[in-house]
């Protein structure tokens, strides 16, 4: 039964991804979007896109509801889920398969969720059930002990079974509240204490598990792939070890510390796990490996994961593609044995977020993007240039991979891609990422899920040598200073800033980055600026000027500098030079704002009048805007507003009052 | 378009050498600009410093567009002046504000108190004759004890016109924005005053027509200078104020908002194309220009230098020689050219009058760049009636309707300096080169003529000739004569409105262009053209 109309049920770049295999296939994509994604190439891309109406997730790409009257709406015979959002939510497919059912009642085509049967989806969900299944079957998990109200001398006997160090968690939830390493027995019970006490207070909750720790593993997973005929292979593995507050950064595959007897191993596991739950789509079984030979199961992601793409360039397999046909009923054709993999691949992902300030998410419009054109690369992104990176939704801008003959050269590959890669308006975690595959650790392999833990120096802030800055600075002011010339409506060919007299122009002053400079910038000719910045003189030689790149020569280097405009004031730049990086680029503005500076918080009465109203008293907390009193003049109502956030501290008349011009009305204390 | 003039000027051991004494007079122009940017004793500098104040250029600076070119005029006025310094006591000059050509003038507050003195107040009525013919608005920095009272009696009477001008200007359209960032006594009080908007700096602008120790003596009232003018009480008392800055750049802002909603002006002509830099270099012209005025030039080699491209039609190549007429243009602006190449003859002068006439009917721009020892003398040339032929070119330069602006670039001499928009002859614009002369007559010429009619005298009268007297009374004669006719004496007395580097000349004049390229030209062209 072909699907021919499919719904997708998720944003940004997986939809994109999605949309993709559909027209290789010739399915009709269906998108639905939140109000803040309107502009998003996904919508415009699907043949047909509906709005969720509304901004938040729960009203949008988590409201089952909405979605599925869409899907009739639109006639959709599939949901795709993507990663995230439904994906893993098996009351959406519960929902789905109800949905199809009435349809079918009516003789109409079903509704197919692409996807593993929702009992899947269910006995996944939750950890600790997938964990007893997995020991049931044989397949390692990590050590543990978890009872309610269970004595100290149990929970001491217990840790000594399982063996120090002990790690000691929330039963209720997780972001590392109540979490304790405890590396000896003496200091157990203490522990086991505090760390219910804090689960209590965080969770209301104090159940607390305990679980051998490993100081050092790395995380490895295995792509399985089922039919709903019961053949079910796994596709290698991808190791995901490098990560960040455990969000995945870099995804390769093959690892470079896996065996081969250990691939043959945990891929036999995973399949295992897979068969033991009639798996019938593409999944992830994820392990963790502590010691060569020595590994231990952790979850089953019951979706396609992000990263992905990695395998896909490893075995050939279009994984959307088999979802799809999967969840259509077709068998799949390939023995374990027939799954070959070429090479190696890794995927990097930029994040918008500051690695040196703890991957902060950073928010703004992407101003410029650009992707390199090279055979080997592939980047899957949701996004433009123009695109908005809400605080809404996920921070990731894109992901690149890269497909090699070996790891050596994929690193080297990756390196190049990233470098050529230009993503300019916010803050992002590229520089951070080259900085990674630079690494000496990192390039021989000799990492853990910890590595970044061990390694703040690969966090640090993008380092732009000052030369550089005071480059950039004499390009900009230049850029600047001819561009005022062409745009004025006279005389454009008259040299900038002209003068017959000795007297000086105004300096340029930017705040460069963290810097600020001064430039004092002299036309010598059309093409020759001299220029002085923090003590430095040099002469900037202009080959091209246009509205968005200065080509140039700057003290024997000829630079290019593009020039991307942030705001409509035209004071707020990102500057970039291809392959050293971006800066943010801020005028120091000719008149700083000034404000009232005599009389702040002092409302006073405009003209003569009668107070009709006061909406507040002395010590209301009032926010800019908000209405304080009705003034009747001239039969006109004035309604006077706070003009900035702030507390009243008097009010100097009452209802009724006839006031003068000039008569003060009240006194408002103003936000510091 | 117009055909391309090749040069036919090369470089010789001569040029070189007329190059350096070029170079020369360069360096003494520069010495005198730097002298210009004088703005007061260190002591009152300081003083402004430290009360937050800005100095008058760096306010002219900060109201400049960004990129604007600021065309500053009569910065030597008053050059060698015994009481005042050079440029008086006032900035002035032409740059853009919020896209549109302004006149911007700032009193030297911290030299005399920005008191006007007598080169002071001939600049600034200069300056507001340029913004009134040219249609300009006027920005004044409003920072002056008023008249300069040793010198009273020089300035009181003519100093009236200022007041009277700015008011004139606002019935003609032109507005006048006064930013008062100081004291403003008597006189001064009257510019804002006079002024349609108005714009006091907090804490820094006084304006009043008498300071507290005149109204002591005057009324007996004793009273500080805040209540008696200060920015606050003119913005909520008297309303002399209609801004309230807070500082001076917030003033600057205010001035550069009204600007930016003042009614728009529609230039009346915009290139319609981007223009090219002339083929030849600037530089060239220190060889080419002579130093010394006695030496002729080939003024084409000039104007190939300073017009778009070098392109150049010439009118009438082959007949009046001695008076170069074409047509060309400058950074786009489309101009008329009339250069002297020699001595006016009657058909120079008629050439001249024909082509004045043709260009106000096609409502071009006049350019005379003066270089004339004046019009042709001897009974040959008076019995053919170079008088009535001269009198032709005189008429058509004092009524042609066409904006003229004039460069003195060598001699500028008697009946010539007439006949070719001189001073006199009210051009928009005047500036001289470094080298140029200007006088009735050449010095040597003048002693001369001196010396004959002594002579004559004492022959009549019957008395011996003093020879060795009359070689002193000579040299005397010819260094006086030299003195009151070089670039410096004549724009000292604002005979020009700025000695210019030659090498810029075409800047100049593409700046003067696009201002009076803002206006329709409308000549009313009562005949048709004669052909003369």
């Amino acid at each position: 039964m072909a699907i021919e109309r499919l719904l997708i049920a998720n944003r940004g770049e997986i939809a994109r991804r999605i949309i993709r295999t559909c027209r290789k296939m010739g399915i009709t994509t269906i998108a639905v979007y939140s109000d803040p994604d309107r502009y998003m190439p996904f919508v415009r891309e699907a043949d047909e896109a509906y709005p969720l109406h509304g901004s938040a997730s729960t009203d949008t790409y988590l409201h089952i509801e909405k979605i599925l009257d869409i899907a009739d709406k639109a006639r959709a015979d599939a949901i795709h889920p993507g990663y995230g959002f439904l994906s893993e939510n098996a009351a959406f497919a519960r929902a789905i398969a109800e949905r199809s059912a009435i349809r079918q009642s009516r003789g109409e085509k079903p509704l197919i969720f692409i996807g593993p049967h929702p009992e899947a989806i269910e006995q996944m969900g939750s950890k600790s059930n997938a964990k007893l299944l997995a020991s049931r079957w044989g397949i390692p998990t990590i050590p543990g002990f978890q009872r309610r109200d269970a004595h100290i001398e149990e929970i001491l006997d217990a840790a000594q079974r399982i063996g120090f160090p002990i790690l000691l968690k929330a039963a209720g939830g997780g972001g590392g509240k109540g979490m304790r390493i405890v590396y000896e027995p003496a200091h157990l019970p203490a522990a086991y204490e505090s760390a219910q006490r804090e689960a209590q207070s965080a969770f209301g909750d104090g159940e607390i598990i305990l679980e051998k720790y490993f100081p050092s593993a790395r995380h490895i997973e295995f792509q399985i792939l089922g039919d709903k005929h019961g053949h079910i292979v796994h596709l290698y593995e991808r190791e995901c070890s490098i990560q960040r507050r455990y969000q995945k950064i870099i995804e390769e595959s093959p690892s470079p510390v896996l065996s081969e007897a250990e691939r043959q191993a945990m891929g036999a596991a995973a399949v295992q796990i897979a068969r033991a739950i009639r798996y019938d789509n593409a999944g992830t079984v994820e392990f963790i490996r502590v010691a060569p030979g020595e590994f231990y199961f952790l979850e089953v992601n019951t979706r396609l994961q992000v990263e992905h793409p990695v395998t896909e360039a490893i075995t050939g397999l279009d994984l959307v593609e088999w979802q799809i046909r999967i969840a259509a009923g077709e068998p799949f054709p390939y023995r374990q044995e027939d799954i070959s993999r070429t090479g190696y691949a890794v995927e990097a992902r930029l994040y918008a977020e500051d690695p040196s300030a703890d991957f902060r998410p950073a928010t703004g419009r992407i101003l410029y993007w650009q992707v390199p054109d090279l055979p080997y690369l592939r980047v899957d992104s949701g996004i433009e240039t123009g695109s908005l990176i809400s605080p809404l939704y996920d921070p990731m801008i894109a992901k690149i991979i890269v497909h090699a003959p070996t790891r050596e050269m994929g690193i080297q590959r990756l390196r190049y891609a990233l470098a050529q890669i230009t993503c300019i308006g916010l803050t992002h975690n590229q520089s951070f990422l080259r900085s990674l595959c630079s690494d000496p650790e990192f390039i021989r392999g000799e990492y853990d899920t910890r590595f970044l833990e061990r390694r703040p120096d690969l966090l640090k802030a993008n380092h732009i040598e000052e030369n550089t800055l005071i480059a950039w600075a004499a390009g900009l002011t230049v850029w600047r200073v001819v561009k005022s010339t062409v745009e004025r409506p006279y005389l454009p060919t008259l040299l900038p800033n002209w003068r017959n007299t000795p007297q000086l122009p105004l300096p340029y002053g930017w705040r460069i980055g963290e810097k600020v400079f001064t430039v004092e910038c002299r036309a010598i000719n059309p093409q020759r600026f001299a220029c002085k910045i923090l003590g430095s003189e040099g002469e900037v030689f202009m080959l091209s000027h246009t509205p968005q790149q200065m080509v140039y020569e700057w003290q024997g280097q000829r630079l290019v500098l593009n020039i991307f405009s942030a705001d409509d004031k035209e004071s707020w730049y990102w500057i970039h030079q291809p392959l050293v990086g971006a800066v943010e680029a801020k005028l120091l503005p000719r008149f700083p704002e000034t404000v009232d500076a005599q009389q702040p918080g002092r409302y006073i009465a405009p003209m003569p009048g009668q107070i009709t109203k006061v909406y507040v008293q002395p010590g209301t907390y009032v926010a800019a805007g908000q209405p304080l009193l009705v003034f009747v003049s001239m039969k006109m109502e004035n309604v006077i507003q706070a003009t900035e956030a702030g507390r009243v501290e008097a009010i100097l008349v009452k209802e009724g009052d006839t006031v003068e011009a000039g008569t003060q009305l009240l006194q408002i204390q103003p936000d510091e | 378009m117009l055909p391309v003039m090749k040069s036919r000027w090369l470089p010789t051991p001569a040029s070189e050498e007329n190059a350096a004494r070029m170079r020369a007079l360069l360096e003494q122009l520069h010495a005198h600009y730097q002298s210009a940017l004088y703005q007061g004793k260190e002591k009152h500098v300081e003083k402004a410093r430290r009360e937050g104040k800005f100095l008058a250029r760096e306010r002219i600076e900060y109201l400049l567009d960004e990129g604007s070119p600021f065309l500053e005029l009569l910065p030597l006025a008053g050059l060698g002046g015994k009481t005042s310094s050079p440029g008086g006591t006032l900035v002035g000059g032409i740059g853009l504000v919020a896209g549109r050509w302004t006149m911007i003038t700032a009193n030297v507050g911290t030299e005399k108190g920005g008191a006007i003195d007598l080169p002071t107040l001939q600049k600034s009525l200069r300056l507001n004759e340029i913004a009134f013919e040219n249609g300009l608005p006027v920005i004044n920095f409003v920072e002056s004890a008023g008249a300069d009272l040793p010198e009273q009696a020089k300035i009181f009477n003519y100093g009236g016109a200022i007041f009277r001008e700015i008011t004139r200007r606002s019935k003609a359209g032109l507005t006048t924005i006064s930013i008062v960032t100081g004291n403003a006594t008597a006189g001064g009080a009257y510019v804002p005053g006079m002024s349609d908007y108005t714009i006091f700096v907090k804490g820094q602008a006084k304006v009043f027509l008498a300071g507290p120790p005149l109204v002591r003596l005057a009324t007996g009232e004793i009273v500080d200078e805040e209540t008696l003018g200060g920015a606050q009480m003119h913005a909520t008392q008297s309303g002399v104020a209609d801004f309230l800055a807070e500082n001076e750049l917030d003033a600057i802002r205010k001035a550069r908002e009204l600007m930016s909603h003042l009614y728009p002006v529609r230039p009346a002509y915009h290139p319609p194309h981007r223009p090219l830099p002339p083929r030849y270099a600037p530089e060239e012209l220190l060889h080419i220009i002579p130093s010394d005025p006695k030496q002729p030039f080939d003024i084409r080699e000039l104007i190939i230098r300073i017009v778009d491209d070098s392109r150049f039609l010439e009118f009438k190549p082959a007949w009046g020689p001695t008076l170069i007429t074409g047509w060309a243009e400058i950074h786009g602006y489309p101009v008329g050219i009339i250069g002297n190449n020699g001595v006016l003859f009657s058909e120079a002068a008629n050439k001249g009058a024909h082509f004045i006439q043709l260009c106000n009917r096609e409502k071009k721009p006049i350019l005379f760049l003066q270089n004339i020892t004046g019009f042709i003398v001897g009974s040959r040339y008076e019995q053919e009636g170079i008088i009535k032929h001269g009198a032709k070119m005189i008429n058509a330069v004092s009524n042609s309707e066409v904006p003229h602006i004039t460069i003195i670039v060598g001699a500028s001499y008697g009946a010539g300096n007439y006949a070719m928009a001189g001073r006199a002859y009210r051009p928009r614009f005047l500036f001289s080169y470094p080298n140029s002369r200007i006088a009735v007559m050449g010095p040597e010429q003048l002693a001369g003529v001196m010396e004959t009619i002594q002579r004559q005298a004492a022959e009549k009268a019957g008395m011996p000739y003093d020879e060795q007297q009359a070689a002193l009374l000579r040299q005397h004669l010819i260094q006086e004569i030299e003195r009151t006719s070089d670039a410096w004496y004549s724009t000292a007395q604002l005979w020009d409105d700025g000695v210019i580097d030659p090498r810029l000349t075409r800047d100049y004049l593409g700046i003067c262009l696009a201002i009076v390229h803002q206006q329709p030209i409308e000549p009313s062209n009562v005949y048709g053209v004669y052909r003369m």
